[in-house]
C-alpha cells in the first residue's frame, strides 16, 4: 500500500515542543517547564488513536495544543501543528476528564448547545439532541439539571455533546477517568459503538493501558516529561469489539504483555 | 412517629412559644385586668394595645402612604443598586485600569458604616425620597457590585475553554458562560440586598424625613405614642419577611439548576 492510498491525514504534529513559561510566584522553576519535546504525531481520518503515558506526561498538553487552546501566554510553542478539516470546517470536539456540563443547563440544552452555538433553530438542535440522548439511554432525563444526573450519566452527556454537532475530529483527554469500574466499561463499550458507527477521527488520550488497547486502532506510547513519543502500535483486533469478551481473549493479552513491558520502560 | 406528624408538632409547638411570649408581654405590661405591671407600658405597650392601634391605623388607612413612600424607596435603591453593581462589577473585572484606581476608594466606602452617610444625603438631597434612595441604592451597590466582582472571577474556566473549542464566539461565550456564572452570585446575595434595601430606606426616614413609615415611629415617638411605634415595627417585620420569603421564591426559581442547600 502506497502512501496516496491510505485515509487521508487528519492531524499532523511535526516537530512540537512546549515550554511553559515559568510562574512568576515560582522560583525554583525559572526556566520554566518542558512538557513537549519533539513530538511527532500523524492520525489519520478514522483512526482512533489512544495516547498512553505516564501521568504528568503532557498528554493533556499535545491535545490542548491541537485544539488551539495554547496561548502566548502560557509559554513557548514551536514546531508544524496541523489539523485537515473537512469542508464545510467544523468546531472539533474536545471531551475532558472533568465533566463540563453546564450546571445551569438541562441536559437536553447541554447535548444541543453545540448546534445552538452555530445557529442550528430550535427544533432541529432539539431533534438531534434527543436522537443523542436516546442512543446514550438517557431519555427521561431531558429536562434534569446536571447536579441530578450520576457521574456516568453525566459523563455520557458530556460526550455526546460534543458527538451532538457532528465534529469530524474529536478530542477525548481521559474522558472516562473519574468513573467507578463498572461504569467505565459501560461507557467505554458506549465510546466503541459510538466511534464504529461514525468512523470520526478520534485522539485518546488516556493513563490506562488496557483502556487504550480496547479502544484504539493504534495506541502511542509517551515518554516521560518533557514527553515525546516513545513508539506505535496498529492494534490487531477486529472490530466490532465487545469490551467484555476481550478483556479475556488471548490476543487482547498478549498485545497487552509486549506493550506493558514497554509501558514500564517508558516509566523508569 | 411519621414526618406529618414531626412537623405538626413542631408548628404546634412554634405556635405556643409565641404566644406564651406575647402572654407574659401581655401580663408583666399591666394586661388582662391583673394590675401586675411590672414594666411600664409607656415604653413597652402590650400586644393588646398594639394590635388595638395597628387595627384602627389599618382601617383608617394611616400606614398607606407611608408605606408606600418607604416601599418606592427601598425598591427604587434595590433595582438601581443592583443594575449599577453589576455593571461596575463587569467593569472592575474586565478592566485592570479602572479596578487599580478605584479599589482604594471602593475599600473605603465599603468599610464605611453607611447609616453614617444618612445626615450627609439628607443635607445634599432634602427630606425628600431621594436621600433615602440613595441610602438604599449604597449598601445594595456593594453587595451585588462584590458578588458580580467575584462571580466574573470565578467562571470555571474549562467551561470557556470547552466554548471557545466548540466554536464560540466571545458574545456567545458571554452569554451562555460568563452570564449565567455571574447571576447564579447575584441572585444567591438577592435576599441581603432586599433587606438592606429597606434598612437604607427606614434610616434614611430616621435621620430627615416628612414620609414614610421609619418617619411615622419617629414621629410616634416623639408624642410618647409607644402603642403606635411597637405597630410600625410589626408592620416593617411583615413586609421585611414578605420580602425575604419572595427573594428565595425567585433565588430558587431563578438557581433551580443548583442542588438544594441545607442552608435556610
Amino acid at each position: 500500500m502506497t502512501a496516496e492510498d491510505l485515509p487521508r491525514e487528519k492531524i499532523v504534529l511535526r516537530g512540537v515542543s512546549a515550554r511553559y513559561a515559568p510562574r512568576p510566584q515560582d522560583k525554583t522553576q525559572s526556566g520554566g517547564v518542558e512538557v513537549l519535546r519533539d513530538v511527532n504525531l500523524t492520525v489519520r481520518a478514522g483512526e482512533f488513536v489512544s495516547i498512553v503515558g505516564p501521568s504528568g506526561c503532557g498528554k493533556s498538553t499535545i491535545l490542548n495544543v491541537i485544539a488551539g487552546l495554547w496561548s502566548s501566554n502560557d509559554g513557548a510553542l514551536a514546531g508544524e501543528i496541523a489539523v485537515h478539516h473537512n469542508t464545510p470546517p467544523r468546531p472539533l470536539g474536545y471531551v475532558l476528564q472533568k465533566d463540563t456540563l453546564f450546571p445551569w443547563k438541562t441536559l437536553l440544552q447541554n447535548v444541543s448547545f453545540g448546534l445552538q452555538l452555530q445557529g442550528a433553530p430550535r427544533e432541529a438542535r432539539h431533534e438531534r439532541a434527543h436522537e443523542w440522548i436516546a442512543r446514550v439511554g438517557l431519555t427521561g432525563f431531558e429536562n434534569h439539571f446536571p447536579y441530578q444526573l450520576s457521574g456516568g450519566m453525566r459523563q455520557r452527556a458530556n460526550i455526546i455533546r460534543v458527538l451532538a454537532y457532528d465534529p469530524d475530529v474529536v478530542l477525548m483527554d481521559e474522558p472516562l477517568g473519574a468513573l467507578d469500574a463498572h461504569t467505565r466499561m459501560l461507557v467505554q463499550q458506549e465510546i466503541l459503538d459510538l466511534w464504529e458507527g461514525s468512523k470520526k477521527t478520534v485522539l485518546f488520550v488516556t493513563h490506562d493501558l488496557e483502556e487504550a488497547i480496547l479502544l484504539g486502532t493504534r495506541v502511542v506510547l509517551m515518554t516521560r516529561r518533557p514527553a515525546s513519543i516513545r513508539s506505535s502500535h496498529a492494534i490487531d483486533l477486529a472490530y466490532p469489539r465487545s469490551i467484555m469478551d476481550l478483556k479475556l481473549a488471548p490476543q487482547f493479552r498478549a498485545i497487552y504483555e509486549e506493550l506493558w513491558k514497554q509501558f514500564c520502560e517508558s516509566l523508569k | 412517629m411519621t414526618r406529618g406528624d414531626h412537623r405538626l408538632r413542631i408548628a404546634v409547638g412554634r405556635v405556643l412559644v409565641v404566644a406564651m411570649l406575647l402572654l407574659g408581654w401581655e401580663v408583666l405590661g399591666g394586661g388582662l385586668g391583673l394590675g401586675l405591671k411590672v414594666v411600664d407600658p409607656v415604653f413597652f405597650s402590650r400586644p393588646s394595645l398594639i394590635a388595638t392601634n395597628l387595627y384602627h391605623g389599618l382601617v383608617k388607612g394611616e400606614f398607606t402612604s407611608d408605606f408606600l413612600f418607604t416601599m418606592e424607596s427601598a425598591m427604587s435603591g434595590l433595582v438601581l443598586g443592583m443594575v449599577s453593581g453589576i455593571v461596575m462589577g463587569f467593569v472592575f473585572a474586565y478592566s485592570k485600569w479602572v479596578n487599580q484606581l478605584f479599589d482604594p476608594i471602593m475599600i473605603a466606602f465599603n468599610s464605611l458604616p453607611r447609616p453614617a452617610l444618612g445626615p450627609v444625603l439628607v443635607l445634599i438631597f432634602g427630606l425628600g425620597i431621594m436621600s433615602k434612595i440613595i441610602l438604599s441604592w449604597s449598601i445594595v451597590f456593594f453587595v451585588v457590585f462584590y458578588n458580580t466582582y467575584i462571580g466574573v472571577l470565578s467562571v470555571d474556566p474549562d467551561l470557556i475553554r470547552v466554548t471557545r473549542v466548540m466554536g464560540g464566539t466571545k458574545p456567545q461565550i458571554f452569554v451562555h458562560v460568563i452570564m449565567p456564572s455571574v447571576f447564579s452570585w447575584v441572585f444567591a446575595a438577592l435576599r441581603i440586598s432586599v433587606a438592606f434595601a429597606l434598612v437604607g430606606a427606614v434610616v434614611g426616614e430616621f435621620v430627615g424625613s416628612t414620609k414614610g413609615l421609619g418617619y411615622q415611629m419617629e414621629a410616634a415617638r416623639g408624642l410618647l405614642n409607644s402603642d403606635r411605634v411597637y405597630a410600625v415595627l410589626i408592620i416593617l417585620m411583615t413586609i421585611g419577611a414578605l420580602l425575604t420569603e419572595g427573594s428565595k421564591m425567585v433565588e430558587r426559581r431563578l438557581l433551580r439548576w443548583r442542588p438544594p442547600s441545607p442552608s435556610l
